[in-house]
């Protein structure tokens, strides 16, 4: 075995140590600091209740409204996550390394768009990418095309419109190509 | 098999919390701040707002449900759509937090140059959607 072979071995398994032990612990950070938001604001709530009862209990009607209209959009976004589940996100990986640079960056724009989970966990695969020649700038294009939320289309349809979710969504595309192509354009790989 | 149908509502779970924060915060802002006081950071004039909304955007992070969420009461507020869009849109592509592991695992001139690309980007991608929104 060469130097360079077990040198991208060590790699692979460093970066799944980190796919693997980081990810939970932030996870579970995550999730702590989430709690603890949710904690004090239920706090704040006992406390302005004491001091304005009525502007309060106006604050709670308001907030059950909201949650109310969220529910069933809710639901939506379980569909839509679920479907996208079934990607064969490991086909994809498998194509873009094969692909010519030109399309690479396409291919990247569509994996970040269907990318779904922490951005930590991805971070080892794009370094891989990157060691194995994919630009900085493909990188950069498969970042950017993660603003792309395709799970959470129902909400933005429902709080906006269907016409202002699918332009967002192409411009987004689009500058997530050009993106690429400025930090290529600027950047040492 | 089961998990593809568990990880779907965990992921939502999950982010219950701090989700339902933000709605009691919202409800705080309605009753005793009021959004049109919000509103007034921005100045009415187009481009000034979109890049103030993409600055607010860059600075916040997390699950991007949670932006729709406060975009739609900024809309509500009359809030200008060319600074709710760079909003939501620096939200989901400018990540601070994470800039230090990006600087780690590519160099500290790509997760710079990303970050502000992103950024200014977001300015534009918001003026295009607005506009081509208005048109279509």
């Amino acid at each position: 075995m060469t130097d360079m072979q077990q040198k991208s071995i060590q790699t692979k398994k460093t970066d799944e140590k980190v796919r693997d032990n980081k990810s939970p612990q932030q996870k579970k950070k995550g999730s702590k600091k989430s709690l603890i938001f949710f904690g004090i604001m239920v706090f704040i709530y006992i406390i302005l209740y004491i001091f304005y009862p009525e502007k309060t209990y106006k604050a709670i009607i308001y907030v059950i409204s909201i949650i109310k209209e969220i529910l069933p959009i809710l639901l939506f976004v379980y569909i839509f996550m679920l479907g996208f589940s079934f990607i064969n996100e490991q086909k994809l990986k498998a194509y873009i390394e094969k692909a010519p640079p030109a399309i690479k960056y396409l291919l990247l724009s569509v994996l970040g768009t269907l990318s779904h989970g922490p951005i930590f966990a991805w971070y080892p695969f794009l370094k891989e990418l990157n060691q194995k020649g994919i630009s900085k700038g493909a990188i950069g294009t498969f970042l950017y095309s993660r603003g792309i939320k395709l799970t959470l289309l129902p909400m933005l349809i429902s709080f906006f419109d269907i016409k202002f979710a699918v332009i967002l969504t192409v411009v987004i595309l689009v500058f997530s190509i050009i993106e690429g192509v400025f930090i290529d354009l600027t950047e040492k790989n | 098999m089961k998990n593809k149908f568990w990880q779907p509502l965990k992921s939502i779970i999950n982010n219950l919390p701090i989700m339902l924060g933000i709605i009691l915060l919202l409800g705080i802002i309605e009753q005793f701040i009021t959004f049109d006081k919000v509103a007034e950071i921005f100045t009415r004039r187009t481009l000034t707002d979109t890049v103030i909304g993409s600055l607010v955007g860059s600075i916040f992070a997390g699950n991007s449900m949670n932006s729709y969420i406060i975009a739609r009461e900024l809309q509500t507020a009359g809030v200008s759509m060319f600074a709710i869009t760079a909003f939501l849109v620096s939200w989901v592509t400018v990540g601070i937090l994470q800039a230090p592991i990006e600087a780690k695992m590519f160099s500290r001139s790509f997760a710079v140059k990303r970050n502000i690309y992103s950024a200014i980007f977001s300015v534009f991608v918001a003026v295009i959607t607005v506009a081509v929104w208005g048109i279509v």
